[in-house]
């Protein structure tokens, strides 16, 4: 009998930026009888995820929004901007031009008791954590984005006064290595 | 035993939990690409020099774009600690009490002292083919303001006119100042003095009793920067309009080296530093006696 | 028995996340009151980077020179991990080779974890009174104001939480490195390698929140809803190399050697000086640190007298206004600092030698310890703008 369980979609970049949820796409996906008893039998759980935004394009294509992402005049990827604060006066902080595809395999959650380790922590510690397995290889394709700050949150907001500076952008396509869990777990009052 | 559901939620940049945030994922469309694309506030530039003994040095400069305004205390600055042949001082750079700003004895307010377009930079000479690192240097495309200071030891430019018979230049022109030890012996190499060289009986100031000075990097006078470097080297030119001039070149020497533009022509008294009211040692302090803010 | 699991999406930013449901024993239960969220990385590793022979690419866009041509920078190497993550090996030749394989590391410890937590502003080391502070911190230093070894001595950096690593353990303390190339449009590659050594950021913290009364004007009604924010950026590292390799990482020439760098740098102080980041209405970065105001004939200004009312131990330092600034322009505001400190080598040590002292040597050639000591900013407005033609 196969089982299928819905491969959430985790988008972690590897280390400066997190990736936004909402707009990604979601597959079902089966998987055997084997591997899921692997996953089971541990207690936890074991993720491989695939992200994509705009990668090829989005739905809009006009005078300066492109489907296809190969004319370089026009802009073709998402777009996210935010403030700190509600001052109507201030600007926005931007992720702009956010486009590509990054996934992962092998992030593993599940809660641990740590008792030992860490060079006598451990013992001291001896609490329960929810230990985060970080995947061993993140892979890219055609991942960008640039960080930028702008005078309103769309262009569409203040047509001919609207104004951006971008600080820098990063495009990755290839491969990201990593090691290690992250442990989380709840701390006092200071 | 209890079962306790854990949760988390921890906001993007940590903005949700104390600050209004507002946010939207938007389509572009409808605006003119060129009227925004391409501004930036990062650059790098990658030229080279060639030096008095005509070899070619490379440098790499970053520039953060930026106007940088600031009142700022410091209570020891010491560069360049170790023994070095020739000169009885310890640092080749060491200053107590620098200031840069002021605060108006009449208003009580912050007058900023203001630097823009700061950048950080390496040089590079070739060796056989190897690209050696030979020094770095921290500094601004312009800089003006006041900057108060004691200064024990300098090992630097510092560029200054004397008009040594105070008329204005009528009889004999102001001479550059230069540095000098303490026998009025030119000497830009953890110097004490500043003035006219073979001449410390009368034009001749003690670094640790100046008066304030007033930093203005015009583009005959170049950049303020602070550098290291492990050979006597020129540096590059920042010009007024942000771009470097590969051609005009400020010598430096082996060891920690500060560039003191000060752009001004004065007489060697109004150097003195007279503290107090009515002194021309600035206050930086609001507890300074001199403002009389506190009895 | 499986369980409904909702997915932590990330370090920083999660969606409601429901772990296995696991009993919890009352002893476990009565320590934790929950204020915060620990966070301890485990045999953590990270590298990543450009790699023309398999087609990969790792580039920073967006960057001009300053007369308005592209600059292509690409990230040929980026790191993160434990001791020894990367070595400069002899070539033999007077070159050396850039060799990265990191090692893993653990950042924070269990009992003094990386920690994101909601803070009580009346506490006076964050001194932002009747107001929630959101702190993200690294691990705390045992006391917030002292060091334990940029003012006294390389001898005395054992004493941080993060400990260095041994022969039977990895350490809590970071390697971490960065190797890019830059080209300007049509021109030659400048490498330029970063590698810092076994570096511990005890005692750094970010801590924001928000203020919608006025911070610099006496009239409480210019309301500015702002967000402030105080920044305490805490670096020790015992060596810091900076090179210029060839594009494959294989001919390093001489190279700048730090050995002993230490830097304590206090950004806004409580609500009695702090730091504002914002974006311009023109699209520009702003950051901001409240000028300290002036004494006014009637006493402590508005603003800082607000803030002291609800400062339980004042009276024991700014019981007059003299002794308000006196405090501040000293140091001696108890739990925060408002002074920072760099240093290049270890400051005590008279007619130092690399050896003996640490320092700056650029290549052979050694320039001694440097420090800047009580650097106090007072006021700070800095404005980006656009650079590049």
């Amino acid at each position: 009998m196969m089982k299928t369980i819905i491969k959430n979609i985790a988008p972690v970049l590897a280390s400066i930026y997190v990736s936004f949820a909402a707009t990604a796409h979601a597959e079902l996906t089966a998987i055997d009888d084997a591997e899921l008893s692997d996953a089971v039998a541990q207690g936890g759980l074991y993720l491989s995820g695939e992200f994509s935004l705009n990668e090829e394009g989005g739905p809009i294509a006009d005078a300066t929004y492109t489907n296809d992402c190969t004319d370089e005049t026009k802009r073709c990827g998402a777009r996210f901007a935010y403030k700190m604060g509600g001052n109507p006066e201030n600007g926005w902080y931007v992720i702009d031009d956010w486009k590509g595809e990054a996934s992962f395999e092998g992030l593993t959650i599940r809660t641990r008791r740590v008792d030992s380790g860490f060079n006598g922590d451990g013992a001291d510690f001896d609490k329960e954590v929810l230990e985060i397995g970080l995947p061993s290889t993140m892979k890219f394709k055609n991942y960008q984005y640039n960080i930028g700050f702008a005078s309103h949150a769309s262009p569409n907001d203040a047509p001919g006064s609207y104004q951006q500076t971008n600080l820098y952008g990063i495009e990755i396509d290839g491969q990201v290595n990593m090691s290690g869990n992250m442990l989380i777990f709840p701390t006092a009052d200071k | 035993m209890k079962r306790v559901l854990r949760s988390s939620a921890v906001a993007l940049f940590s903005l949700v939990l104390t600050s209004h945030v507002q946010a939207e994922l938007v389509p572009v469309d409808d605006m003119e690409l060129a009227d925004y694309s391409g501004q930036a506030i990062l650059a790098i530039d990658d030229y080279q020099v060639v030096q008095s003994d005509s070899s070619t040095t490379e440098f790499l400069r970053v520039t953060l774009g930026s106007v940088i305004e600031t009142n700022a205390t410091f209570d020891k600055v010491e560069l360049g600690k170790y023994d070095r042949a020739g000169s009885a001082a310890a640092a080749d750079i060491d200053i107590d009490n620098l200031s840069l700003g002021y605060i108006d004895p009449d208003t009580y307010e912050y007058v900023p002292f203001v630097l823009t377009d700061p950048y950080m930079e390496f040089a590079f000479s070739d060796n056989a083919g190897v690209r050696e690192v030979v020094g770095m240097r921290i500094g601004a495309g312009s800089a003006s303001g006041t900057l108060t200071a004691n200064i024990n030891s300098l090992t630097g430019n510092f560029e200054l006119l004397i008009d040594h018979d105070n008329d204005g230049g009528a009889t004999t022109p102001a001479v550059a100042a230069q540095l000098l030890d303490s026998t009025g012996a030119a000497t830009n190499i953890r110097a004490t003095h500043v003035g006219v060289a073979g001449d410390c009986t009368s034009n001749c100031v003690a670094l640790n009793n100046l008066a304030s000075l007033n930093i203005n990097d015009s583009a005959a006078v170049g950049d303020m920067f602070l550098s290291y470097q492990n050979i006597d080297m020129a540096w590059a030119k920042t010009l007024n309009d942000g771009t470097i001039d590969a051609n005009s070149l400020i010598e430096t020497v082996q060891g920690a080296f500060i560039n003191l533009p000060t752009g001004m022509t004065t007489t060697s008294d109004a150097l003195i530093g007279v503290p107090g009211a009515g002194g021309n040692i600035q206050s930086t302090r609001y507890t300074d006696a001199a403002l009389g803010l506190f009895p | 028995m499986k369980r409904p699991v909702a997915l932590l999406t990330s370090l920083l930013l999660s969606s409601l996340s429901i772990a296995d449901l696991a009993p919890m024993t009352d002893e476990d239960l009565s320590g934790v009151d929950g204020a915060g969220l620990g966070i301890v990385l485990e045999d953590y590793s990270y590298h990543a980077g450009a790699d023309a022979a398999a087609g990969s690419l790792f580039k920073i866009t967006g960057i001009k020179t300053s007369d308005g041509r592209d600059v292509e920078v690409n990230v040929d190497n980026i790191f993160i991990g434990g001791k020894d993550s990367a070595q400069f090996v002899d070539n033999g030749d007077g070159t050396s080779s850039f060799v990265v394989d990191p090692t893993t590391v653990n950042i924070g410890r269990l009992n003094n974890p990386l920690e994101i937590s909601q803070r009580d502003g009346d506490d006076i080391d964050v001194r932002a009174p009747n107001k929630g502070v959101l702190e993200i911190a690294m691990s705390d230093l045992a006391d917030p104001t002292a060091d334990p070894c940029l003012k006294s001595g390389a001898a005395n950096c054992n004493g941080f939480s993060s400990r260095a690593a041994d022969a039977s353990y990895q350490g809590e303390r970071i390697d971490f490195g960065l190797e890019l190339d830059a080209a300007i449009s049509g021109g030659d590659n400048t490498p330029l390698t970063l590698y810092v050594k076994e570096a511990v950021f005890d005692g750094s913290y970010i801590r924001l929140w928000g203020d919608e009364t006025a911070t610099g004007s006496e009239n409480s009604s210019d309301q500015r809803n702002l967000t402030l924010a105080n920044i305490r950026l805490n670096m020790y590292a015992p060596d810091i190399f900076i090179a210029s390799c060839g594009l494959d990482g294989t001919t390093c020439g001489d190279a700048v050697h730090i050995k002993h760098f230490g830097l304590d740098l206090i950004v806004g102080v409580g609500e009695i000086q702090p730091a504002m980041l914002s974006v311009t209405p023109d699209g520009n970065l702003k950051l901001e640190i409240e000028a300290l105001p002036a004494p006014t004939a009637t006493g402590l200004p508005t603003r800082i007298g607000t803030v002291l009312n609800d400062q339980s131990d004042s009276a024991t330092w700014a019981a007059t206004e003299r002794d308000f600034y006196d405090s501040y322009y000293n140091d001696t505001i108890p739990g925060v600092k408002t002074k920072s400190n760099f240093y290049i080598g270890d400051p005590t040590i008279a007619n130092p030698t690399f050896d003996t002292a640490g320092g700056l040597k650029v290549g052979d050639t050694y320039l001694g310890t440097s420090k800047i000591e009580g650097m106090q900013i007072q006021y700070l407005k800095m404005t980006t703008h656009d650079i590049g033609g």
